[in-house]
Protein backbone atom coordinates (compact mmCIF):
# COMPACT_ATOMS: atom_id res chain seq x y z
CA UNK A 1 0.00 0.00 0.00
CA UNK A 2 1.47 3.56 -0.80
CA UNK A 3 0.38 6.69 -0.17
CA UNK A 4 1.58 10.02 -1.61
CA UNK A 5 0.86 13.55 -1.13
CA UNK A 6 2.19 16.79 -2.83
CA UNK A 7 1.47 20.41 -2.81
CA UNK A 8 2.75 22.01 -5.72
CA UNK A 9 2.89 25.40 -6.25
CA UNK A 10 1.16 26.54 -10.04
CA UNK A 11 -0.43 24.13 -12.12
CA UNK A 12 0.31 20.55 -11.52
CA UNK A 13 2.94 19.33 -14.20
CA UNK A 14 2.87 16.58 -16.73
CA UNK A 15 4.42 13.30 -15.57
CA UNK A 16 4.97 10.44 -17.39
CA UNK A 17 2.88 7.34 -15.47
CA UNK A 18 4.57 5.25 -12.97
CA UNK A 19 5.20 2.03 -13.12
CA UNK A 20 2.52 0.15 -11.98
CA UNK A 21 2.83 -3.05 -9.09
CA UNK A 22 2.25 -6.15 -9.76
CA UNK A 23 -0.68 -6.49 -7.94
CA UNK A 24 -2.46 -3.39 -10.11
CA UNK A 25 -5.20 -4.22 -12.44
CA UNK A 26 -6.76 -0.93 -12.59
CA UNK A 27 -5.22 2.61 -12.45
CA UNK A 28 -8.32 5.60 -12.03
CA UNK A 29 -6.56 9.02 -13.03
CA UNK A 30 -8.84 12.30 -12.51
CA UNK A 31 -7.66 15.52 -13.11
CA UNK A 32 -9.07 18.39 -11.94
CA UNK A 33 -8.73 21.45 -14.56
CA UNK A 34 -9.09 25.00 -14.00
CA UNK A 35 -12.67 26.09 -15.72
CA UNK A 36 -12.02 28.73 -18.49
CA UNK A 37 -15.84 30.36 -17.84
CA UNK A 38 -17.49 30.83 -14.12
CA UNK A 39 -20.85 32.04 -14.04
CA UNK A 40 -20.75 33.20 -17.70
CA UNK A 41 -17.81 35.15 -17.22
CA UNK A 42 -13.98 34.37 -18.79
CA UNK A 43 -11.65 33.54 -16.27
CA UNK A 44 -7.99 34.44 -16.40
CA UNK A 45 -6.97 31.70 -13.76
CA UNK A 46 -7.97 30.40 -10.07
CA UNK A 47 -6.18 30.99 -7.28
CA UNK A 48 -6.11 28.42 -5.10
CA UNK A 49 -5.35 29.23 -0.74
CA UNK A 50 -4.08 26.19 0.74
CA UNK A 51 -3.85 25.58 4.38
CA UNK A 52 -1.16 23.74 5.56
CA UNK A 53 -0.07 21.46 7.23
CA UNK A 54 -3.70 20.45 7.80
CA UNK A 55 -4.71 20.25 4.25
CA UNK A 56 -1.43 17.75 3.19
CA UNK A 57 -2.95 15.70 6.70
CA UNK A 58 -6.11 15.65 5.70
CA UNK A 59 -5.30 14.10 2.15
CA UNK A 60 -2.72 11.82 3.46
CA UNK A 61 -5.61 10.48 5.68
CA UNK A 62 -8.29 10.74 3.69
CA UNK A 63 -6.45 8.42 1.25
CA UNK A 64 -5.37 6.44 4.02
CA UNK A 65 -8.86 5.53 4.52
CA UNK A 66 -9.68 4.87 1.59
CA UNK A 67 -6.67 2.67 0.67
CA UNK A 68 -7.84 0.57 3.84
CA UNK A 69 -11.76 0.66 2.99
CA UNK A 70 -11.55 -0.36 -0.76
CA UNK A 71 -8.30 -2.35 -0.66
CA UNK A 72 -6.49 -0.79 -2.83
CA UNK A 73 -2.44 -0.59 -3.88
CA UNK A 74 -2.14 3.02 -3.96
CA UNK A 75 -3.60 6.16 -3.88
CA UNK A 76 -1.41 9.31 -4.99
CA UNK A 77 -2.49 13.07 -5.21
CA UNK A 78 -1.11 16.20 -6.23
CA UNK A 79 -3.17 19.86 -5.62
CA UNK A 80 -2.01 23.38 -6.59
CA UNK A 81 -1.46 26.29 -4.68
CA UNK A 82 -1.41 29.62 -5.94
CA UNK A 83 -2.18 30.62 -9.80
CA UNK A 84 -3.17 28.07 -12.01
CA UNK A 85 -3.79 29.89 -15.21
CA UNK A 86 -7.40 28.55 -16.74
CA UNK A 87 -7.07 25.33 -18.46
CA UNK A 88 -4.28 24.21 -16.72
CA UNK A 89 -4.88 21.27 -14.21
CA UNK A 90 -4.85 21.60 -10.27
CA UNK A 91 -5.62 18.22 -9.47
CA UNK A 92 -4.25 14.99 -9.84
CA UNK A 93 -5.90 11.88 -8.20
CA UNK A 94 -4.62 8.47 -9.35
CA UNK A 95 -6.00 5.17 -7.62
CA UNK A 96 -4.41 2.14 -7.93
CA UNK A 97 -6.56 -0.85 -7.64
CA UNK A 98 -6.71 -4.82 -8.37
CA UNK A 99 -10.10 -4.09 -10.21
CA UNK A 100 -11.95 -1.02 -12.27
CA UNK A 101 -14.87 -1.07 -9.52
CA UNK A 102 -12.93 -0.36 -5.87
CA UNK A 103 -10.85 2.47 -7.80
CA UNK A 104 -13.94 4.45 -9.82
CA UNK A 105 -15.67 4.18 -5.85
CA UNK A 106 -12.29 5.24 -4.28
CA UNK A 107 -11.85 8.15 -6.76
CA UNK A 108 -15.56 9.37 -6.42
CA UNK A 109 -15.19 9.33 -2.86
CA UNK A 110 -11.88 10.62 -2.89
CA UNK A 111 -13.20 13.91 -4.49
CA UNK A 112 -16.46 14.21 -2.37
CA UNK A 113 -14.32 14.30 0.46
CA UNK A 114 -11.90 16.70 -0.43
CA UNK A 115 -14.37 19.28 -1.46
CA UNK A 116 -15.98 18.81 2.02
CA UNK A 117 -13.42 18.82 4.86
CA UNK A 118 -10.41 19.51 3.12
CA UNK A 119 -8.91 23.44 3.87
CA UNK A 120 -8.70 24.29 0.57
CA UNK A 121 -10.53 27.45 -1.37
CA UNK A 122 -10.40 28.68 -4.78
CA UNK A 123 -10.94 32.09 -5.82
CA UNK A 124 -11.54 33.43 -9.80
CA UNK A 125 -9.36 35.95 -10.88
CA UNK A 126 -11.71 37.57 -13.85
CA UNK A 127 -10.48 38.31 -17.19
CA UNK A 128 -12.22 41.13 -17.09
CA UNK A 129 -13.88 43.40 -14.63
CA UNK A 130 -18.02 42.69 -14.47
CA UNK A 131 -19.90 45.96 -15.42
CA UNK A 132 -22.24 45.10 -13.03
CA UNK A 133 -20.59 44.96 -10.11
CA UNK A 134 -17.92 46.81 -7.61
CA UNK A 135 -16.29 43.74 -7.53
CA UNK A 136 -12.32 43.56 -8.66
CA UNK A 137 -9.78 41.70 -8.44
CA UNK A 138 -6.88 41.61 -6.40
CA UNK B 1 -8.51 34.46 27.65
CA UNK B 2 -7.68 36.08 24.54
CA UNK B 3 -7.74 33.32 21.21
CA UNK B 4 -6.75 34.81 17.88
CA UNK B 5 -8.29 32.53 14.79
CA UNK B 6 -7.02 32.64 11.13
CA UNK B 7 -9.70 33.39 8.44
CA UNK B 8 -9.21 32.12 4.34
CA UNK B 9 -10.89 32.07 1.65
CA UNK B 10 -14.62 33.73 1.16
CA UNK B 11 -14.67 34.42 4.82
CA UNK B 12 -11.34 36.67 4.82
CA UNK B 13 -12.28 38.33 2.36
CA UNK B 14 -15.64 38.67 3.80
CA UNK B 15 -14.10 40.24 7.05
CA UNK B 16 -11.41 42.36 5.35
CA UNK B 17 -8.72 40.43 7.34
CA UNK B 18 -7.21 36.99 7.64
CA UNK B 19 -7.77 36.96 11.29
CA UNK B 20 -10.38 37.62 14.18
CA UNK B 21 -8.80 38.49 18.03
CA UNK B 22 -11.65 37.01 20.40
CA UNK B 23 -12.08 37.31 24.14
CA UNK B 24 -13.48 34.59 25.72
CA UNK B 25 -14.26 33.03 29.04
CA UNK B 26 -12.24 30.13 30.31
CA UNK B 27 -13.52 26.95 29.38
CA UNK B 28 -15.17 28.39 25.74
CA UNK B 29 -15.33 25.84 23.32
CA UNK B 30 -15.73 25.85 19.80
CA UNK B 31 -19.25 26.24 19.68
CA UNK B 32 -18.71 30.00 21.92
CA UNK B 33 -15.62 30.38 19.29
CA UNK B 34 -18.41 30.52 16.25
CA UNK B 35 -21.26 32.11 18.23
CA UNK B 36 -18.31 35.00 18.92
CA UNK B 37 -17.25 35.21 15.58
CA UNK B 38 -20.72 35.58 14.75
CA UNK B 39 -21.55 38.43 16.95
CA UNK B 40 -18.14 40.71 16.56
CA UNK B 41 -19.23 40.60 12.34
CA UNK B 42 -22.02 40.54 10.56
CA UNK B 43 -20.28 39.87 7.67
CA UNK B 44 -18.72 36.70 9.22
CA UNK B 45 -21.75 35.95 10.60
CA UNK B 46 -23.73 34.73 7.75
CA UNK B 47 -20.61 32.44 6.74
CA UNK B 48 -20.12 30.99 10.28
CA UNK B 49 -23.45 29.33 10.83
CA UNK B 50 -22.78 25.93 10.03
CA UNK B 51 -19.36 26.11 9.78
CA UNK B 52 -16.81 24.24 11.34
CA UNK B 53 -13.14 25.21 13.47
CA UNK B 54 -10.12 23.25 13.50
CA UNK B 55 -7.86 23.24 16.63
CA UNK B 56 -4.02 22.44 16.02
CA UNK B 57 -4.87 21.48 12.68
CA UNK B 58 -7.44 19.16 13.51
CA UNK B 59 -11.61 19.45 12.61
CA UNK B 60 -12.90 20.18 16.22
CA UNK B 61 -16.52 18.71 17.55
CA UNK B 62 -18.29 21.83 18.89
CA UNK B 63 -17.58 21.14 22.26
CA UNK B 64 -14.02 20.75 22.23
CA UNK B 65 -12.72 23.33 24.93
CA UNK B 66 -10.14 25.93 23.15
CA UNK B 67 -7.00 27.24 25.42
CA UNK B 68 -4.95 30.23 24.82
CA UNK B 69 -2.18 29.46 22.48
CA UNK B 70 -4.03 26.90 19.94
CA UNK B 71 -3.95 27.49 16.64
CA UNK B 72 -7.67 27.69 15.74
CA UNK B 73 -8.90 28.72 12.19
CA UNK B 74 -12.50 29.00 10.52
CA UNK B 75 -12.99 26.14 8.25
CA UNK B 76 -15.65 27.38 5.97
CA UNK B 77 -16.62 26.94 2.62
CA UNK B 78 -13.87 25.26 1.11
CA UNK B 79 -13.95 24.53 -2.78
CA UNK B 80 -10.80 22.28 -3.51
CA UNK B 81 -10.26 20.58 -6.42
Amino acid sequence: MSVSVTIVDGPIPEEPDPANPASAGAVVVFQGVARAIEQGRPIAALEYEVYEPMASQMLDRIARDLVDRFGLVGIDVAHSRGSVPAGACSLRLRVVGRHRGECFQAACAFIDRLKRDVPIWKHPIWSEPDADSDESNP
Amino acid sequence: MRVRVKLFGPAARAAGRDHADLTLPAGATCAHVLDALGSQSSELEPIVSGARLAVNHELADPGLSVNEGDEIALIALVSGG
